[in-house]
This record gives C-alpha cells, sequence and structure tokens, in this order.
C-alpha cells in the first residue's frame, strides 16, 4: 500500500516537472494569438494581430534580422572550428586527450555573464564591439563546445575501413573526405549546424552585454519589456522564436535519432 | 613600378609576423594532428582566454569613482594596481550576503534538480522505443528555448494575473491572487527547469550503459523491484548522479535570468551582481572582482570532481 502510494506520488511528480518544462512554452503560444489589448489567453478567436505588429514595427524587425544574422555567422565559426578539432579528435592519438577535451568544453560551462562582461571589455579593446560579429564570436564560445561533441560522436561512428578501402582503389585524401566520409557525417553536420545556430538564436545574457542600443538581438529587445507584461507583443515575439526552434528541432528529429542523444557516446 | 614591388614591405611588422606564422605552419605541416587543432586553439586563445587574463588585469584596477555618467570610457582606472575590489567585496555585509545566498541557491538547485532529474531519466530509461524518443523531445526542447522566454512562460503561467491564479479565482476557490512568483520558490522552480534538461541528458546516458540483464539476475535472486533498484541500478547510476550534481551547481551558481525575472531584488546572485556593476554602476572594475569570485566559487567543486575522476582510464581511438 505504501509502496503503491509512494509510486503514484513519484509517477506524479515526474509528469509535474515535465509539465513545467512545456506549460510556459504552450501559454506563451497561446497568450501570443489573443485579441485582447491585454495578457490572456484566447477564448473563442484568435487573432494575429500582435505578429502583425511585430512584423510591422521596425524595431522589432531590426531585432529579428540581427538575430539570424548573427546566428548565421556563429554557424560560419563554429562549424569550421569543430570540425577540424572533431576529426583530430578521433583519429589520432592525442597525448593530451582529456585535457584538450576540458579546454574545448570549459567555455560552456563558464556563467554566461562572465563571458559576456569579458568579450565586452576585450572587443571594445580591438574595435570589433558593435559589430554583429561581435555577437557570433561570444556564441561561438557556446557553440563550438556543441558542434564538437556531436561531429565527435558522428566521426566516431564511421567505419575507418570503408575510407581505407577507398584510399586503397587510389582516391586521394580529398577525395576520400568529399565521397566516402562526407555522406555518412551529413546527418551528423546538420545536426551541429542546426545546433550551433539554435544556440545563437536563443542566447540572452552575452548578447545582453555585447548589443547596442543599434544593434541588438531579439532576446536583448524582449529584455526591457518582460517584467512589466504591458501587451502580449513579447508572447508573439517569444513564439516567433519558439517556432524557430520548433521548426530546427523537427527537421533534427527526422534526420538523425535522438535518443542516440543518450545510447551512444 | 618599383613602388609596387616594395609595397608588401612596407606593410611593415605586421606582415612580417604573419610571414612568421606562416613559416611556423610550413614546418609543423607534417603534424596533421596540430594543424587540425590550431584554428581552434587560436580562437579560444584570443576570444576566452585573453578576454580572462583583460579581466582579471581590470579586476585589479581602481574603480572609476563617482557615478560614470557622461564620462563616457571611463569604466576603470587603466593602469593602476589594487586589491581594494576584492577587500571591499570581502569586507562589505550587502556581497557577502550576496555571495553566501548565491552559493545556497546553487546548493539548492543542484539537490532539487538532480532529484527530479533522476526520476524522469529513470523513466525514459524504462520506456518502450516510440515513448522513450518522445520524453526525450519534451525534456531537450526547453534547453534549446530562450532562458528569457521559457521565463516570461513562467510568468504567464503563476504570475498575480497569470493562468492559475485566473482559474483559481473563477472557480470560486481563492478571493485574491495567490503569490507564486517573485519568491524563493519561483526562482527555485525556474532555474530548475533552465538547467533540468543537462541533468536529465547526463543521467539516462548513464542509466542505458547498464547491462540489463543484471536487473534481471538480481529480480531472478528474489529481489524485489525496490531492492533491485537500490542495490543495483542506483550504484551502477551514480556516476550520471554526480556529473548532474556537478552541472547543476555550476548553472545553479551561475543563475542569471531566473532571479532577475522571477525574483526581487533580495534574491538576487553574483551574476546579477556583475550586470548591475557593470552595466548600471559602470563600474567596471568591481564587476570583474565580482565575477572572479564567481569563477573561484565554481572552481573548487570542479578541481574536486577532476581530482576523483582521474584515475578513470581515458579512452583512445584503436
Amino acid at each position: 500500500m505504501i509502496a503503491r502510494l509512494g509510486a503514484a506520488a513519484i509517477t506524479t511528480l515526474s509528469w509535474l516537472t515535465l509539465g513545467l518544462l512545456l506549460i510556459p512554452l504552450v501559454t506563451s503560444l497561446l497568450v501570443s494569438l489573443t485579441p485582447s489589448e491585454f495578457i490572456t489567453l484566447p477564448t473563442g478567436r484568435i487573432s494575429f494581430r500582435w505578429y502583425q505588429q511585430f512584423f510591422g514595427e521596425r524595431t522589432w524587425n531590426a531585432a529579428l534580422t540581427t538575430t539570424l544574422l548573427v546566428a548565421a555567422l556563429t554557424v560560419a565559426i563554429s562549424f569550421p572550428l569543430g570540425l577540424l578539432a572533431a576529426t583530430a579528435f578521433t583519429r589520432y592519438h592525442l597525448r593530451w586527450r582529456a585535457a584538450t577535451h576540458m579546454a574545448i568544453m570549459l567555455p560552456l560551462f563558464v556563467p554566461s555573464v562572465i563571458l559576456g562582461i569579458g568579450s565586452l571589455s576585450f572587443h571594445r579593446a580591438i574595435g570589433l564591439w558593435g559589430t554583429p560579429l561581435s555577437l557570433a564570436v561570444a556564441h561561438s564560445l557556446w557553440a563550438v563546445p556543441l558542434v564538437f561533441v556531436v561531429l565527435k560522436s558522428t566521426l566516431a561512428g564511421v567505419d575507418r575501413s570503408v575510407e581505407e578501402a577507398a584510399a586503397g582503389l587510389g582516391a586521394n585524401p580529398l577525395r576520400v573526405f568529399w565521397e566516402v566520409t562526407a555522406p555518412l557525417i551529413a546527418p551528423g553536420v546538420f545536426v551541429a549546424v542546426l545546433f550551433a545556430f539554435l544556440i545563437s538564436v536563443n542566447e540572452f545574457v552575452m548578447s545582453l552585454f555585447l548589443s547596442t542600443p543599434r544593434m541588438r538581438t531579439l532576446s536583448v529587445a524582449i529584455w526591457p519589456q518582460i517584467q512589466y507584461l504591458l501587451t502580449p507583443i513579447v508572447a508573439a515575439a517569444s513564439s516567433v522564436m519558439i517556432v524557430i526552434t520548433l521548426l530546427i528541432l523537427g527537421v533534427t528529429v527526422k534526420l538523425v535519432n535522438v535518443r542516440r542523444l543518450i545510447e551512444y557516446r | 613600378m618599383s613602388e609596387a614591388r616594395t609595397a608588401p614591405l612596407a606593410l611593415g611588422p605586421r606582415a612580417r609576423l604573419l610571414g612568421r606564422l606562416a613559416t611556423v605552419l610550413w614546418r609543423a605541416r607534417g603534424q596533421h594532428r596540430l594543424l587540425l587543432f590550431l584554428p581552434l586553439g587560436l580562437f579560444l586563445v584570443t576570444f576566452c582566454l585573453i578576454p580572462a587574463i583583460l579581466l582579471f588585469r581590470i579586476s585589479l584596477a581602481d574603480n572609476p569613482g563617482g557615478s560614470g555618467y557622461g564620462e563616457g570610457t571611463l569604466f576603470y582606472r587603466a593602469g593602476t594596481w589594487t586589491v581594494g575590489n576584492y577587500v571591499r567585496f570581502f569586507t562589505d555585509d550587502y556581497f557577502t550576503q550576496v555571495a553566501i545566498f548565491t552559493l545556497e541557491l546553487g546548493v539548492a538547485t543542484a539537490v532539487l534538480t538532480t532529484a527530479l532529474a533522476y526520476l524522469i531519466a529513470y523513466r525514459i530509461y524504462r520506456a518502450g522505443a516510440l515513448k522513450k524518443s518522445a520524453l526525450l523531445m519534451v525534456v531537450i526542447f526547453p534547453k534549446f528555448t530562450n532562458p528569457l522566454v521559457l521565463m516570461y512562460g513562467f510568468l504567464l503561467v503563476f504570475g498575480a494575473n497569470g493562468l492559475i491564479n485566473k482559474v483559481l479565482l473563477a472557480s470560486g476557490l481563492i478571493s485574491a491572487p495567490v503569490p507564486m512568483v517573485y519568491n524563493l520558490f519561483s526562482v527555485l522552480l525556474g532555474e530548475m527547469v533552465l538547467v533540468l534538461p543537462y541533468c536529465v541528458l547526463s543521467i539516462a546516458a548513464v542509466l542505458h550503459t547498464i547491462d540489463g540483464s543484471l536487473r534481471e539476475a538480481a529480480a531472478g535472486l528474489g529481489a524485489t523491484p525496490m531492492r533491485t533498484f537500490r542495490e543495483v541500478t542506483l550504484p551502477l547510476s551514480l556516476q550520471g548522479v554526480w556529473v548532474s550534481i556537478l552541472l547543476s551547481f555550476i548553472w545553479g551558481i551561475g543563475a542569471f535570468a531566473s532571479p532577475y525575472v522571477l525574483g526581487n531584488p533580495e534574491l538576487y546572485t553574483l551574476a546579477i551582481e556583475v550586470e548591475r556593476q557593470a552595466n548600471h554602476r559602470l563600474n567596471w572594475a568591481m564587476a570583474a572582482a565580482v565575477a572572479f569570485v564567481l569563477i573561484g566559487m565554481i572552481l573548487v567543486p570542479v578541481l574536486a570532481f577532476i581530482r576523483v575522476q582521474r584515475d578513470r582510464p581515458v579512452e583512445q581511438p584503436s
């Protein structure tokens, strides 16, 4: 009896926790569709007026453009760096293996506020501050470890004997990579690119430090309004980010089995 | 014509440095592994290590004094050396109280998150293929969402005019909104939601390495499910639990969005203090010092963890 009650309590607790992960996001999506001036759930009918306002106003538009531009730059920086390092990591015997791994992963464990103020003082000193590249470089500090981890596990799954066979048949290393390795790692490459993109779109604290009034991301544009809960426009802005995230994760799930995240490391 | 030929030489020290770099690269061309790491190494040194050193230098500079407003770029006094910022941190009751609260929040986040993460990870571990993927998606989705958006959703659900209060008011169960946000409870829940996905993944990954036949053997020998869990599954998954505790402590201690949006000034953390010193008080020297105290608070458990881990063998590719 007590054991069954305990089991029921544990089940309820885990569902409550899972609910806590999803309900805030679902609520944002619903509130953004309200026809009302105030923050309420839509009752009866839905309206896209807050989206019209979001896509109609120049400040929100500029923020959305900056967000997407910075995310694209983040991919362009972090993907090649992560790919080269992951290749070296899976192909060669390294003396300082554990230390190298830790050094690459380290930025992920530094509070973003510290990366933010550190980047701000350095970027100001070298004149990078105020450009989209400045934000992309900072976001790459988090995107690189993620790209590295995804590509490392993808490359580790490639059967070396296939590459060796191609080389044995006379293909040069570049051709081996392009015609044998690249198709094999393509899904992992796509996931790495999408993750880097998502990290950048949704990063907030570093962006808060590095943004300027003329160049700010969506998160930074939301920030001053969030505590006052004035109109559902913030819900619409949030929902735009949620939808971008959902779309990208949806593509990811189509490409790779999510279970691989925990089952092969 | 001669001008065109001498132009490259006229580029001066920067060009010569580039030339030297090219020579070093050319000599290292046989060392593929080094070449492959070079771009990432350069990137991390330039944009992570050097900023860290610069920040440490700023933490040892005199603060600008005055309000700082209108003076433009005077966020710290360049060229001065002092440990005054650190002395001020450890002697000022305000800063020490914020530090102690941050530490408590980190510990509370670690305990709460790891406990709940274990429940969910175990559920994922025992679920069938389809349910497993679905549960993983639910866990991963918030991890990739904007923390600010998550916290905003929290306000929409738990706020005074939020979903829950509206339902309760409409049903007549309560006559005035129940305060559920801007307190320790909401800060802790918010931080838990932000950290939980990583913890679930790290525990679930370890659970999936456990050989299922061990559980069957224990059951076959007559152990109850509870005893099987206590004596087989739990000890074998402790590695994941430690990783989860470490991760949630690190992120809990660096909490920023949750206490700022869902808390009140009494619940502000060191990370928020860094931002306030830098962006509101324009005192970068103090902000940098607070940042380094925060790094120190993170470094202690991480170094302890690495010491424990050092005995484990490192995998190398065959």
